[in-house]
C-alpha cells in the first residue's frame, strides 16, 4: 500500500515537474518539494517496515528494496536541487527516472533470498552500489541535458528549453562531480563485494568470468576509470565527449541494475 | 461614478507631441494638486511613460470635468495650445476606459507587446497620485488600478506573454547565461566600437564579469570606450591571444573581411583548455567566419541568428494576444459588475427608503380618518402599501442590475438619484 502510494506520488510529481518546465507553472513548483518529502518519507517507512519484517540482511538482499532505495535517493537528490539556479531542471530529470525505477520494482518477484553467509560485507556492498548508482544516474542525466543544450545552442533556434535548465557549465560540473563521487562509491562497492565473495565457501563463490553482473560491473568500472583519467589528463576530453561517456555509462548501469541483475541467477 | 481616460500614445502621436505632453514626478504631483483644486469631487491619475501620456478620471455622473475640460486641463498644465495635440488624443469612457487600462497595464497596448515595464510604471503612477491627492481622494481609481494589476499578473502568468526577450542585446545575454553559470570569473571582450556591441556589453556588465576588455584597430577609440563603460583597453595586435583569454567575445568592427577565421582561431580551443567560448558577431559584413563555430567549445552567433530568435519571440507574443484579450474581457466584466453593485446598491436602498417614507406619511394621514377600521383592516392596508412599494421597486431594481453588466448602471443610478433627489451613503 505504501509503495503504491509513493509510486502514485512520484508519478504526480514527475508530471507536475514536466508541466513546470513546459509552461513555467510556478504554482506547481511550490508544492513539489512537499511532494518529494512525502515520497521520501513514505519510501523510508516502507523500507523500515521491510527491514523490521525481514531483518537487515534479507532486506538489502531483496532487489525490490534496493530499487526502492535507489528511487528514494534519486528523489532526495531532486529535493536537494530545488531552488538552485546552478542545478535548475535536475529534479525534472531525476523524478521520472525514480518513478520508472519504482514502477519497475513492482515487476520484481518479492521472494526473500537466502541470508548470505558474510552478511556485514554484503550489506555494505549493496548500499555502496545503490549509492553509486544514484550518482552515476545523475551524471548520466546531466550529460544528456548537456548534449541536448549544445544541440539547441548550435541550431541557433529559439527553444523552450533555453532559460528553463541550468547553464551548460553547470551540467558539465554536475556530471564531473557526480561521476567522481559515484566512482569512489562504486570502487568501494566492488571491493566490499570481492571481500564478501572471498569469505564465502568456495562452492558459493561466483564465477568471476561468467557472472554477467560481475563482468558488467568491472567493464563499467574500467570505463569510468578511463573517463575520469581522461578528464584530468586529456584537456580535450570535456564537454560533449565527457557527456557522451556519462550518458552511455549511466544507461549501461541502469540496464545492469534493472535487467541483468533481475535475470541473473548466478550473481551473489 | 464614471471612469474616463484621455491621452495619446506611440500610435496616435509623434514623439514631438508625446515629449511635450510627458510628465515627470514633480510636474505630475503639481498637475494633480491643481486638478484637485479645480474639481474637488473628481479623482485623477496621470500615467506618463516614454510611449504614452494618459489622464485617468473618476467622477460623479453629472459632475465636471467633461471631455473638453479634461483636454483643456492637459493643455494648461503642459502649456500647449489644445489644437496642437487634440487630433492625437483618444478618449474612452466607462467600460471601454476600464478595458483600455487593463490592456495598457497588461502591456497589450505597448510598443513591444509583453514588456513588463509598464506594470511598474502604472504602480508608480498610482503612488504619485496617492501622494499628490491623498489616499481617500483616489479611492475609486485605486480599486480600478488594483484590479488592472491583478488582471495583468494573470495575463502574464497564464499566457507567458512576456517570455522571451525581443531585443538583440538581451538575446545575446540570454545565450551567454545559458552557457555560463556565473560571470564573476569570466572575461568579456569587445572588438570594435559598434553601438549594438556597446549596449550588449552594458547588459553583460550588470552580471559583474571579472574583466571587461575593449580592443580596436584605433587604440584611442578603444581607450575612449573603455573609459566610458569602465573597461580595460587592449592593443589589437594579439587579437587571437585576447580571444583565447576571453569567455565572451562581442565583435562589431567595420572590417570588410572576417577578422576571425577558422584557420586563425584553430588553436583557440586548446589554448583555453577547451572551455566554452561564446562569440557574438554584430557586424555586417561579418567579423567572424561561421566555420569558427565548428571548433570544439566555440559557439558563434551572428546578427541574423539573434534577429531570428528575436522575431520568433515577437511572433510568439503576438500569438498570445487573443488569449490575453479573453482574460482581460473576463476581468473587465467582473470589475464592471462589482462596480455596478457598488454604485447601484446605495441608490436602491435610498429609493426604497424614499418610497417607504412617502407610504408611511400617507398611512399616518389615512388611518386617523378611518374611524370604524378594525385592526385587521388596518393591517391589510399596510400590507397593500408594502406590496405597492415592492412592485414599484421591482422594475427599476431589475433594470439597474441588468445595466450593471454593461457598465451603464452608474448612469441610471445617477439619473434615479437626481430625479427623486435621493441621498445615499456612497
Amino acid at each position: 500500500m505504501l509503495a503504491v502510494l509513493s509510486t502514485v506520488a512520484l508519478g504526480i510529481a514527475s508530471s507536475a515537474i514536466a508541466q513546470r518546465i513546459r509552461y513555467r507553472a510556478q504554482g506547481r513548483g511550490k508544492v513539489l518539494p512537499y511532494m518529494m518529502v512525502a515520497i521520501i518519507v513514505l519510501n523510508l517507512i516502507l523500507l523500515g517496515w521491510r527491514v523490521a519484517d525481514m531483518g537487515l540482511h534479507h532486506a538489502v538482499a531483496t532487489q525490490f528494496n534496493c530499487t526502492v532505495l535507489l528511487a528514494t535517493l534519486l528523489t532526495a537528490m531532486g529535493l536537494l536541487s530545488q531552488g538552485h539556479r546552478g542545478v535548475l531542471g535536475l529534479d525534472g530529470l531525476l523524478l521520472p527516472v525514480a518513478a520508472i525505477l519504482q514502477i519497475g520494482a513492482f515487476t520484481i518477484i518479492l521472494d526473500v533470498p537466502e541470508a548470505p553467509e558474510t552478511a556485514a560485507w554484503f550489506v555494505v556492498h549493496q548500499l555502496a552500489i545503490v549509492a553509486s548508482a544514484t550518482f552515476f544516474i545523475t551524471a548520466g542525466m546531466a550529460g544528456g541535458v548537456y548534449l541536448a543544450l549544445v544541440r539547441i545552442l548550435r541550431k541557433k533556434q529559439p527553444s523552450p528549453i533555453i532559460g528553463r535548465f541550468a547553464p551548460l557549465e553547470s551540467w558539465e560540473r554536475i556530471g564531473r562531480w557526480c561521476t567522481l563521487i559515484g566512482f569512489g562509491l562504486f570502487t568501494f562497492g566492488i571491493l566490499t563485494g570481492i571481500c564478501k565473495a572471498m569469505h564465502l565457501a568456495p562452492s558459493h563463490r561466483p564465477n568471476w568470468l561468467t557472472d554477467t553482473v560481475i563482468v558488467a560491473c568491472f567493464a563499467l568500472w574500467a570505463a569510468y576509470a578511463a573517463a575520469l583519467a581522461a578528464t584530468w589528463l586529456v584537456p580535450s576530453f570535456r564537454g560533449r565527449k565527457a557527456a557522451f561517456m556519462a550518458v552511455g555509462s549511466g544507461a549501461v548501469l541502469v540496464a545492469v541494475f534493472l535487467v541483468i541483475d533481475l535475470l541473473s541467477v548466478v550473481h551473489g | 461614478m464614471r471612469t474616463i481616460v484621455i491621452g495619446c500614445n506611440h500610435r496616435t502621436a509623434p514623439i514631438s507631441v508625446r515629449e511635450r505632453l510627458a510628465f515627470d514626478d514633480q510636474s505630475c504631483v503639481a498637475a494633480l494638486q491643481r486638478f484637485r483644486e479645480q474639481h474637488a469631487e473628481a479623482e485623477a491619475l496621470i500615467l506618463s511613460t516614454c510611449n504614452r501620456t494618459e489622464l485617468y478620471l473618476a467622477r460623479p455622473v453629472y459632475a465636471q470635468p467633461r471631455l473638453q475640460e479634461a483636454v483643456k486641463f492637459l493643455a494648461d498644465v503642459r502649456d500647449i495650445p489644445p489644437h496642437e495635440f487634440t487630433e492625437c488624443v483618444y478618449h474612452y469612457e466607462d467600460l471601454e476606459a476600464v478595458r483600455h487600462l487593463f490592456r495598457v497595464v497588461s502591456s497589450l497596448d505597448s510598443m513591444v507587446v509583453g514588456e513588463s515595464g509598464i506594470l511598474a510604471q502604472a504602480k508608480h503612477a498610482l503612488e504619485v497620485a496617492r501622494e499628490a491627492m491623498g489616499n481617500s481622494a483616489v479611492r475609486r481609481l485605486d480599486s480600478l488600478f488594483q484590479r488592472a494589476f491583478n488582471a495583468a499578473k494573470e495575463v502574464h502568468s497564464r499566457t507567458q506573454i512576456a517570455e522571451g526577450h525581443v531585443s538583440v542585446g538581451s538575446i545575446a545575454v540570454d545565450f551567454a547565461r545559458q552557457i555560463f553559470s556565473h560571470f564573476n570569473d569570466k572575461t568579456a571582450l569587445m572588438i570594435g566600437a559598434g553601438e549594438m556591441g556597446e549596449l550588449t556589453l552594458k547588459h553583460l556588465i550588470e552580471f559583474n564579469p571579472r574583466r571587461v576588455l575593449v580592443t580596436n584597430r584605433t587604440f584611442s577609440r578603444a581607450q575612449e570606450l573603455a573609459e566610458r563603460i569602465g573597461a580595460e583597453a587592449q592593443p589589437f595586435d594579439d587579437l587571437i591571444g585576447l580571444i583565447a583569454s576571453a569567455d565572451i567575445v562581442l565583435s562589431c568592427t567595420g572590417s570588410p573581411d572576417p577578422i576571425i577565421t577558422k584557420a586563425t582561431a584553430a588553436d583557440v580551443p586548446a589554448r583555453r583548455q577547451y572551455r566554452p567560448l561564446l562569440l557574438i558577431d554584430f557586424a555586417v559584413p561579418r567579423d567572424i567566419d561561421p566555420a569558427v563555430g565548428d571548433l570544439q567549445g566555440l559557439f558563434v552567433y551572428d546578427i541574423d541568428d539573434l534577429q531570428r530568435v528575436t522575431d520568433q519571440h515577437a511572433a510568439e507574443r503576438q500569438s498570445k494576444i487573443a488569449e490575453s484579450e479573453q482574460i482581460i474581457d473576463a476581468a473587465v466584466l467582473e470589475f464592471v459588475q462589482w462596480q455596478g453593485k457598488r454604485d447601484v446598491g446605495p441608490v436602491i436602498s435610498a429609493f426604497n427608503a424614499y418610497l417607504a417614507e412617502i407610504g408611511q406619511g400617507e398611512l399616518e394621514w389615512l388611518i386617523p380618518k378611518l374611524t370604524d377600521c378594525t385592526d385587521h383592516e388596518r393591517e391589510l392596508i399596510e400590507q397593500m402599501l408594502h406590496r405597492v412599494i415592492k412592485k414599484v421597486m421591482h422594475a427599476p431594481t431589475k433594470t439597474l442590475h441588468t445595466k450593471g453588466k454593461d457598465g451603464k448602471a452608474h448612469i441610471y443610478a445617477a439619473t434615479l438619484r437626481t430625479l427623486f433627489d435621493l441621498v445615499s451613503d456612497d
